[in-house]
């Protein structure tokens, strides 16, 4: 059931829908219209796997696994956590999550942009491929695993193994770091960097500034330089 | 030699001398109904490792073949751009785990399989983002969300699988199962005898797709007779791309030629799939089959090992 308020924003009650009833509810919506979601069962798993819905979507509960998987072109907020493989292979769009996240935040992500108010999990970021993802709180062991490009920002530390086979791609980090995988080196911000950084605050409404955090980046492959 | 040569595929008492061919249907309609997204192919073939670079001049008739026998073929989107749309096959699209899922190309292909090897390491195994086995069925949930309602979804998985893997595989939401075989025969036997034993107590309609590199029309038919639903056949297409195309012979002819040289070759392409579909029909009128499936029947080995392996009584029995 879809109601208008209102401020223009729909309210849809998913409480006992499916998958494929939620996903009907968003069908015949408007782009660009503002939508709550609320009564969402935290164990319903893909919630908006492949989503190419131009809304903003408001969810207040939290979220099964695997939430938002190849989503596209949505602006999404959650008000509580998000379960492991959230936005897995997010193609554009904007997730922010208020709670707590899973572990494989952002998994083979490709594009657009991922905030976490909380903590999250291991292996945020695993194959990360262009998409930028930052995380206020702490994270688990294994951030940047596999990454291949795009940008990591770290605001309270991690745990061991930061970029382990990483071969592409920036993590910043402002806090402790457990341990540095062998293949992943600790460098300067450069212009770009912070320019990068700056955007990325600004963008989570961070106000810590860019001199704290430091950049870790894949070793060169001595063979490939010049 | 391999284990498919102790195999035989026995005729009926009575079978016909003569092939029977002209009262018998042409095209099979294959499809699983006891799945949500039923896989349905117009016979027990597909290509799957046959690129337009490697087809060459042939590759617009090998997909016009193709889609007349609404058999599946396995490419990019984009390798089938320039092509009319009723040359345009049925399409598969190949997921690896360990990647970032391929929007536009799943959402846009009729089948979509996900193989279960890391591609940079060619390593099997589950997605690395499933934290335990018991998450697999909420990922490819997701999946299936994010290709579309109605589209198959597979799991290609190796050929060397074991029992526990199987038993939770048929538990998942899938749609039809890919067997990895390569050249491994003895496993492929092995295996498609124990996918078929457990599938027939729980998901007796769950389709098996075979990969393989096998060249040979019986041996092709062995494996439909040992349980697999379909089998690529790019091994058996193999000798004819390695025969010049008459439009990739080139040079001042080529211009001047164009009609009678795309209808060479696709008298080539085309008499395969001929020959292909004869021996299954012949098989079938040998052994009093109505549908490939129940060539299953008629199949003997020679061996105690290969009537082990495959789940069949020995010739004689």
């Amino acid at each position: 059931m879809s109601d208008r308020e209102n401020n223009d924003e729909l309210t849809i009650d998913a409480t006992g829908l499916t998958h494929d009833q939620l996903q009907n509810q968003f069908a015949g919506i408007a782009p660009e219209a503002k939508v709550q979601v609320v009564g969402l069962s935290d164990n319903l798993g893909g919630v908006l796997a492949g989503c190419d819905h131009a809304l903003e979507l408001f969810f207040s509960s939290s979220l099964g696994s695997f939430a938002f998987m190849a989503a596209r072109h949505a602006v999404i907020e959650v008000s509580g956590n998000v379960a492991t493989g959230c936005g897995h292979s997010l193609q554009s769009g904007s997730i922010l999550i208020r709670g707590d996240a899973g572990g494989f935040l952002a998994a083979y992500a490709a594009g657009g942009y991922l905030a976490v108010h909380g903590r999250a999990d291991d292996y945020v970021g695993y194959g990360l491929s262009g998409a930028d993802v930052l995380v206020r709180g702490k994270c688990g062991n294994a951030v940047g695993a596999n990454m291949r490009s795009g940008t990591l920002v770290l605001g309270n530390g991690c745990g061991e193994n930061l970029g382990q086979g990483m071969t592409g791609g920036a993590i910043y980090v402002r806090g402790e770091v457990g341990s540095v995988a062998d293949n992943v080196q600790s460098g300067r911000l450069r212009e770009a960097d912070t320019i990068r950084l700056s955007l990325m605050l600004v963008r989570a409404g961070l106000k810590t500034t860019f001199e704290k955090f430091q950049v870790f980046r894949p070793k060169l492959d001595r063979g490939s330089q010049p | 030699m391999s284990l498919l040569d102790d195999l035989l595929l026995l005729d009926a008492p009575f079978a016909p001398i003569a092939p029977l061919r002209s009262s018998k249907k042409t095209t099979f309609s294959f499809s699983a109904s006891g799945q949500s997204r039923p896989l349905q192919m117009g016979g027990p073939w597909m290509v799957c490792q046959t690129s337009p670079s490697r087809a060459g001049g042939r590759w617009p008739d090998l997909c016009t073949r193709l889609s007349e026998r609404g058999l599946l073929l396995e490419c990019p989107v984009n390798a089938l751009e320039k092509l009319p749309v009723a040359s345009i096959p049925r399409r598969l699209f190949r997921q690896h785990v360990g990647t970032t899922l391929m929007l536009e190309e799943l959402q846009s292909a009729d089948v979509v399989e996900i193989t279960c090897q890391l591609p940079e390491t060619s390593i099997w195994g589950w997605p690395p983002e499933i934290g335990s086995i018991e998450q697999m069925a909420q990922w490819l949930d997701a999946v299936k969300h994010v290709i579309g309602r109605n589209t198959p979804l597979g799991l290609g998985v190796n050929v060397g699988i074991d029992d526990q893997a199987i038993e939770a595989i048929i538990a998942w939401p899938i749609d039809f199962i890919t067997l990895y075989a390569s050249d491994v025969i003895e496993f492929l036997v092995d295996s498609l005898g124990r996918l078929r034993k457990k599938l027939s107590l729980l998901k007796p309609q769950l389709p098996i797709l075979v990969r393989t590199d096998v060249k040979r029309i019986d041996d092709l038919l062995k494996i439909i007779a040992l349980g697999g639903s379909a089998v690529t056949v790019d091994g058996y297409l193999s000798e004819l791309w390695q025969q010049p195309s008459i439009s990739a012979m080139g040079g001042f002819l080529t211009t001047h030629v164009p009609s009678s040289s795309t209808g060479k070759n696709s008298c080539q392409v085309s008499g395969l799939f001929e020959k292909l579909h004869n021996g299954l029909l012949d098989a079938m009128e040998r052994t009093r089959s109505s549908t490939p499936t129940e060539l299953n029947a008629s199949l003997r080995a020679l061996t105690p090992t290969a009537a082990r392996l495959a789940g069949i009584p020995m010739i004689g029995e």
